[in-house]
């Protein structure tokens, strides 16, 4: 496959979802995958563990890395932190429920998130183990009150991160949807 | 605890949302939005282990138009709030000298 993925000049996306590619194909195809125009790749449920991804080997086009339902940890959290490092990355949708990733690899992932200006979507539901803790970290990389300065320098790019149960994310699409145009109206939302 | 959570990272995503592209009009929705109203950023705060005041780090002779847009998006209680916290930096601000010189002459007369 992979001589086909490296001449593949008009391939914009490629769904390998429930295949058996793991970590190990995965890298290789991104490696294949670096020339190509592909903008969205699906390999949910390909047995992926870690990721060893060189900054050099990302596809310089990919907007849409699908990963759920696999096996990445904190190391594989690693090698995602590589392509998201970039200053020309174009990744902005990460879609990662349904891992094993647990607070170590939300910290790896904030890190690298500080400032990345691409990201936008990132999902991290179901059955990751990430704790309150994690999740104040994420808290503090969209909004990080301890100064002025901090917050003024906190991610103004992430648009919708996923984290915990369903229902909530679905309450809170509808709520974009009915009140896209005010602010205003998340502050009685703090009170429910 | 977790769904307040959720609701504060909500709340700084849509702001983001609605800011595309302009990442000071993000910050500066975040400040007005959270760190400008007590109930926000106390839970915040609270969160992220913060215990110190907002009005330590102004500068006390931008206090008026901070002060200003506290009851601008938040109202008169916010209002109260912020002065209790800032009145000793606005007053600060004041010449004493300055303000006790036309009394004088009203007083003693030319």
């Amino acid at each position: 496959m992979l001589p086909f993925l490296q001449n593949a000049n008009h391939l914009q996306v490629l769904d390998l979802c429930n295949n058996s590619i793991q970590s190990e194909g995965l890298n290789l195809m991104f490696r294949a995958l670096r020339n190509s125009p592909i903008k969205m790749l699906n390999c949910k449920g390909c047995g992926i563990e870690t990721i060893e991804i060189d900054s050099d080997h990302i596809p310089k086009y990919l907007t849409d890395l699908d990963l759920k339902d696999n096996k990445i940890n904190a190391d594989g959290c690693r090698g995602l932190a590589n392509a998201l490092h970039q200053g020309d990355t174009t990744l902005s949708t990460l879609w990662l429920q349904n891992n094993r990733i647990d607070d170590e690899g939300v910290e790896i992932l904030v890190d690298v998130l500080q400032n990345n200006t691409s990201l936008v979507n990132l999902d991290l539901r179901e059955k990751n183990d990430i704790s309150n803790q994690g999740k104040i970290s994420l808290l503090k990389l969209v909004n990080d009150i301890s100064s002025i300065t901090a917050t003024l320098q906190s991610n103004h790019t992430l648009a919708y991160i996923a984290v915990g149960k369903e229902f909530y994310v679905y309450m809170i699409r509808m709520m974009w949807k009915s009140c896209s145009d005010s602010i205003s109206v998340w502050l009685p939302i703090s009170i429910i | 605890m977790e769904e307040l959570l959720r609701q504060h990272i909500g709340m700084a995503t849509h702001i983001n949302n609605l800011s595309e592209n302009n990442p000071e009009a993000a910050g500066r929705d975040k400040m007005i939005h959270t760190q400008l109203n007590s109930t926000q950023r106390a839970e915040l705060a609270d969160f992220q282990g913060v215990n110190r005041s907002l009005y330590s780090e102004i500068n006390p002779l931008h206090l008026p138009e901070v002060l200003s847009l506290v009851g601008q998006h938040h109202g008169q209680g916010e209002l109260y709030v912020a002065l209790r916290s800032s009145i000793a930096g606005v007053i600060s601000t004041v010449i004493k000298k300055q303000c006790l010189h036309p009394n004088k002459e009203h007083i003693t007369g030319p």
